[in-house]
């Protein structure tokens, strides 16, 4: 090698308490040179990039491992403003743009060109005024050296989506001093078009000079504009590979590649007897959950699994469905349509939800055990209530609530000084078995389980799901399970429907290859025989 | 650069605090009593005169008769005072012009015997009984 | 975007249009004639603009309607208190209250800023929690402080147990010094020509500072606080520095609505100048988000025709002045709380066209990787 790489990471390795979340990640990176960083949620993308960053986060959480240089020279950012300062670029996946300010006024935002002004002397730098034609002009530069057209004094909420992307990577290149530029999923919000023109722009940058690590779970455009890609599982290097010669399955396989642990138990094929929920057309307006266009069908008495990459939507499905956030669309439970945004509605109908927000919807925290079993069951069905004046006024039957609780203890094995112990107090395996108890309690005729095993130990996680299938297998409860872990969803569903950009990218049998799974979450699924089943 | 900056907001807080110290003492206001009465200082008596006009800074002159004493209003620090000292028949026998200077306190009093007689002690702060 | 309907006109400037046809309603009951009319519009603009544009700076920095400004007409309330006391009189009377009340309303102002810091996205209501307890400051300074720790020399000003304001302290050497010193008469009306410089004068500086970096900098931090943050921007500083700017501002405010009524409420007028200021503003058709120069103006002229008129249209409708002095009370809380809930009515429309892009239907094909 003849040049000094203009970006060297050695060894790095970061744990997070104790939780080991990169190990010994190797990068070199040439002056425009386009890397391709590729991986699951989790891999570790976002907390090597947050090292080279020099994110608070990684500081805070007890620095890492390993070295870092740039240029030839050892660097440690201190804060994302010095690694600006040291010639880093970073856009984000979220928009960090004004919404009332134009394209000029973002891409210059607190770099701007001002006029000296007298009263600077008395009050400071901040009363100079606004040189703006001067930031306009700049500006104007930087977006032609994207070769993109963009309306230097458009208002960033009036532009389409591919716009705003544009202006954040042209307020990145405008800083003089950027030699590598990090674009975390910069194409998940684009247009296919919109998405080409990008690609374009970023091998113009390149061949100036510009290096660049592009992040993206688009394996076709990592495949189209990168030189070499690395990717990245469980926090170590799989492969380091140029592009030319790679293919997509390939890089599929290398992300998502795990050796299957156990396999399924009871292999023994199921028919779908009669759809039991029709879900058309949903939209769901969860934050960072956001449903756009979904249709599937449940059938009594499956487990039916909806996997995906985080923020994708999986978890606004059954959010919406169940009233807690606002939702539209048809959805038919038995026959009949059902009332969306009524989360009383949805229990009486005999649904019941399981929350991924276990501390914040799925239990009363200061409750004790019993109160938090009873507690849906008492409101829905006016179980453990006693009345009086022939249901004038009710009271709480507090012998009828404890035996209740017992008896899911018993039966889940909760582990519990008392029934009257407070929920706050559980360990998250138990407390996320309180949630289950508090779900069957209603005796539910289909139960949406979203994230069960998340944040609680490999042992309570077997637990979980076991107890999931059992009331399956013995109660016929039709079971809708959300999770971000594939491996769990292929261990106990009998169909599972991957959500990629919040809409049904395809189902596959449980029994599909792991590779198939790869590709629909990546949104590389190739259409009709992938997606039968799909309506 | 950093220097300039202290020296100037130095002087602009010199400039605040000196620009308040002068509408302190040339905006505040005087009650003046004008005191046309007989007074007697130590073995020396000044006689009342029958009426005179006076003229605070050039306004125009208030006429003053025995035994007055007439409350007249002045901002500021510096002022000059003309009496016209009248006989009976109204004709003016005497004029005085003074200048004088009034410090912090509110009311003054100025003995118009005592000044067309030339006594120094003719202005004084006039103090009110605490009410 | 640009053809508007006239509808979403109708719904954006709906407050304003409300209290048009109200006055327009009650002014031929009042039975005042056009010049008293006009002459009373032109003395309380004088009066009161001031006071209000004192709002705009927070807002433009996001932090909403802020009642710190109520902080701000208490430091003029205390500098004309003592400016009175000392018997400064005239111009310089009224210019050096001004520059006593800067430091008080600079530290005022300070408190307010770090408070609200701590208080993000309740401004508001933090705000006027704070209103209420340092009244209780200011009262404390004022019925005991002074007489007792502050020298006070002019014992007239004092409560006859020695020390302590009055309840109501007459402002004789100010009294319309402003107003006075160049009025201007246009016909039969007299206008107080001094104030309206100064308003106008005010007017410059907002436009001015909006062409600022510090200006950019608190309209950046006030459309979106996060990404100010990671601009490298001073947010909090950034926030103090406006709730100064406003504080400051409010207590010259004050200082020029004092000097035209003459007298002052010495315990209430601060807390009337909160709320008809804020109300004031929210009349012209200014949002917790949104407020410009023209919001100050039409909500004076229509808060203040309102105020002028309803006594005496309740007198001719019922008989009764008092309801009109109701009428006014009501008005002024009633107009704040609708505008609360309009603007929040407003942000559900804004969410609910945001939501159809989401539907199926209208949305585009799903993008695949190839």
């Amino acid at each position: 090698m003849t040049q000094e790489p203009l970006l060297r990471m050695e060894h790095i390795g970061k744990e997070y308490f104790g939780n080991r979340v990169l190990a010994d990640v190797n990068l070199t990176l040439q002056r425009g040179e386009i890397l391709g960083l590729v991986g699951e949620n989790g891999a570790g993308k976002t907390t090597l990039m947050k090292i080279l960053f020099g994110m608070p986060v990684i500081k805070e959480t007890g620095g890492y491992e390993g070295k870092m240089y740039l240029d030839g020279k050892e660097v440690n950012f201190d804060s994302p403003f010095d690694a600006l300062d040291g010639g880093i670029g970073m856009v984000h996946q979220e928009f960090s743009l004004i919404p009332g300010f134009s394209t000029t006024e973002n891409i210059m935002l607190n770099r701007e060109f001002t006029c000296y002004s007298p009263l600077v002397e008395l009050f400071g730098e901040r009363l100079q005024t606004l040189n703006r034609p001067a930031m306009r002009q700049r500006a104007a530069k930087a977006i032609d050296t994207l070769g993109v057209r963009v309306d230097p004094d458009m208002l960033i909420q009036e532009m389409p989506v591919g716009h705003r992307q544009f202006t954040e990577i042209a307020r990145e290149i405008d800083r003089e001093s950027t030699k590598l530029l990090v674009l975390d999923e910069p194409t998940a919000v684009l247009t296919e078009s919109e998405a080409a023109i990008l690609v374009k722009a970023l091998r113009k940058l390149a061949d100036s000079g510009i290096a660049i690590i592009f992040i993206s779970h688009r394996l076709q455009e990592i495949l189209d504009l990168c030189d070499k890609i690395l990717v990245l599982r469980d926090g170590m290097v799989i492969k380091e590979a140029p592009t030319k010669g790679t293919e997509i399955r390939q890089i599929a396989s290398w992300m998502v590649g795990r050796t299957v642990e156990d396999k399924k138990q009871d292999d023994a094929v199921r028919v779908c007897l009669e759809p039991i929920l029709r879900v058309d057309h949903l939209w769901v307006d969860m934050p960072g959950e956001t449903v756009r266009d979904v249709s599937f069908d449940v059938c009594r008495g499956e487990i039916f699994g909806i996997g995906g990459l985080a923020g994708q939507g999986k978890l606004g499905i059954a959010n919406g469905i169940m009233g807690l956030f606002a939702a539209g669309g048809a959805v038919t439970w038995k026959g009949k349509a059902l009332k969306l945004n009524d989360p009383h509605g949805a229990l009486e109908a005999g649904m019941a939800f399981v929350s991924e927000d276990r501390r914040g919807v799925g239990l009363l925290l200061d409750e004790p055990i019993d109160w938090n079993i009873a507690f849906t069951a008492m409101q829905v069905q006016g179980r453990c209530l006693k009345s009086l004046l022939g249901g004038l006024i009710q009271w709480r039957d507090d012998v009828a609530m404890a035996s209740l609780a017992q008896e899911y203890i018993d039966a889940l094995g909760i582990k519990c000084v008392s029934s009257r112990q407070r929920a706050v107090e559980l360990s998250g395996g138990n407390q996320q078995k309180v949630c289950l108890a508090k779900a069957f309690a209603v005796g539910p005729e289909l139960l949406f389980v979203a994230e069960p095993t998340r944040g609680i130990d490999v042992g309570a996680k077997k637990l979980v799901l076991d107890t999931i299938r059992e009331t399956n297998r013995h109660k016929g409860t039709t079971v809708v399970m959300i999770s971000s872990e594939l491996e769990e969803l292929r261990s106990i569903c009998d169909r599972i429907a991957i959500v990629d950009e919040g809409r049904l990218a395809g189902m596959l049998s449980a029994t599909a290859s792991v590779e198939d799974f790869g590709l629909l979450m990546l949104g590389a699924g190739k259409g009709p025989e992938v997606a039968a089943g799909v309506r | 650069m950093k220097a300039r900056r202290l020296v100037v907001r130095a002087a602009a807080l010199f400039l605040f605090v000196a620009l308040g110290v002068f509408l302190f003492v040339n905006g505040k206001g005087h009650d003046i009593l004008l005191d046309n009465k007989t007074v007697t200082m130590g073995d020396q008596t000044y006689e009342a005169f029958a009426s005179a006009l006076i003229s605070l800074d050039g306004k125009k002159a208030v006429e003053i008769q025995r035994r007055e004493r007439l409350p007249e209003m002045l901002v500021g620090k510096n002022h000059v005072i003309r009496v016209e000292v009248m006989n009976r028949g109204g004709k003016v026998i005497q004029t005085r012009e003074e200048k004088f200077s009034l410090g912090l306190d509110r009311t003054w009093l100025i003995s118009l015997p005592m000044l067309i007689s030339g006594d120094a002690r003719w202005i004084q702060v006039f103090k009110t009984g605490e009410n | 975007m640009k053809n508007k309907s006239f509808k979403d006109i109708l719904i954006s400037n709906a407050v304003p249009i409300i209290f048009l046809v109200l006055s327009a309603a009650a002014i031929p009951l009042s039975g005042f004639t056009t010049s008293y009319l006009i002459q009373e519009m032109v003395t309380r603009m004088g009066r009161n603009c001031f006071l209000v544009l004192s709002l705009l700076i927070p807002i433009a920095a996001g932090m909403g309607l802020n009642f710190g400004m109520v902080l701000g007409a208490m430091g003029g309330q205390i500098a004309i208190i003592l400016v009175t006391d000392w018997n400064i009189v005239g111009m310089q009377g009224l210019l050096l209250a001004a520059m006593i009340s800067t430091p008080i309303s600079l530290a005022l102002g300070w408190l307010t800023g770090e408070i609200l810091n701590r208080a993000k996205g309740r401004e508001m209501v933090t705000s006027f929690m704070l209103g209420f307890f340092m009244n209780g400051v200011y009262q404390f300074i004022v019925l005991y402080g002074f007489g007792m720790v502050i020298p006070v020399e002019n014992h007239a000003m004092l409560l006859s147990r020695g020390f302590g304001i009055r309840n109501a302290i007459n402002l004789q050497g100010v009294r319309q010094v402003l107003d006075k010193f160049l009025m201007v008469d246009i016909g039969p009306i007299h206008v107080p020509m001094a104030a309206f410089i100064v308003i106008a004068l005010f007017c410059l500086f907002i436009l001015w500072f909006n062409r600022t970096k510090l200006g950019q900098d608190m309209r950046a931090v006030g459309q979106d606080m996060a990404v100010a943050k990671s601009a490298g921007i001073a947010v909090d500083r950034t926030r103090i520095i406006a709730i100064i700017i406003s504080t400051v501002l409010a207590g010259y405010g004050q200082i020029i609505f004092l000097q035209n009524i003459g007298t002052m409420n010495t315990y209430n007028a601060h807390e009337q100048a909160g709320i008809f200021a804020i109300a004031s503003l929210l009349i012209g058709g200014a949002t917790v988000s949104r407020a410009t120069i023209t919001n100050v103006f039409v909500g004076v002229m229509l808060f203040h025709l309102m105020f002028v008129v309803s006594p005496m249209a309740g007198k001719t409708l019922m008989g009764q002045a008092q309801l009109g002095e109701y009428f006014r009370v009501f008005v002024s809380y009633g107009i704040i709380a609708l505008a609360l809930v309009l603007h929040a009515l407003r942000r559900r429309m804004d969410k609910e066209r945001e939501r159809q892009s989401l539907r199926g239907g209208d949305a585009p094909a799903p993008a695949n990787g190839h």
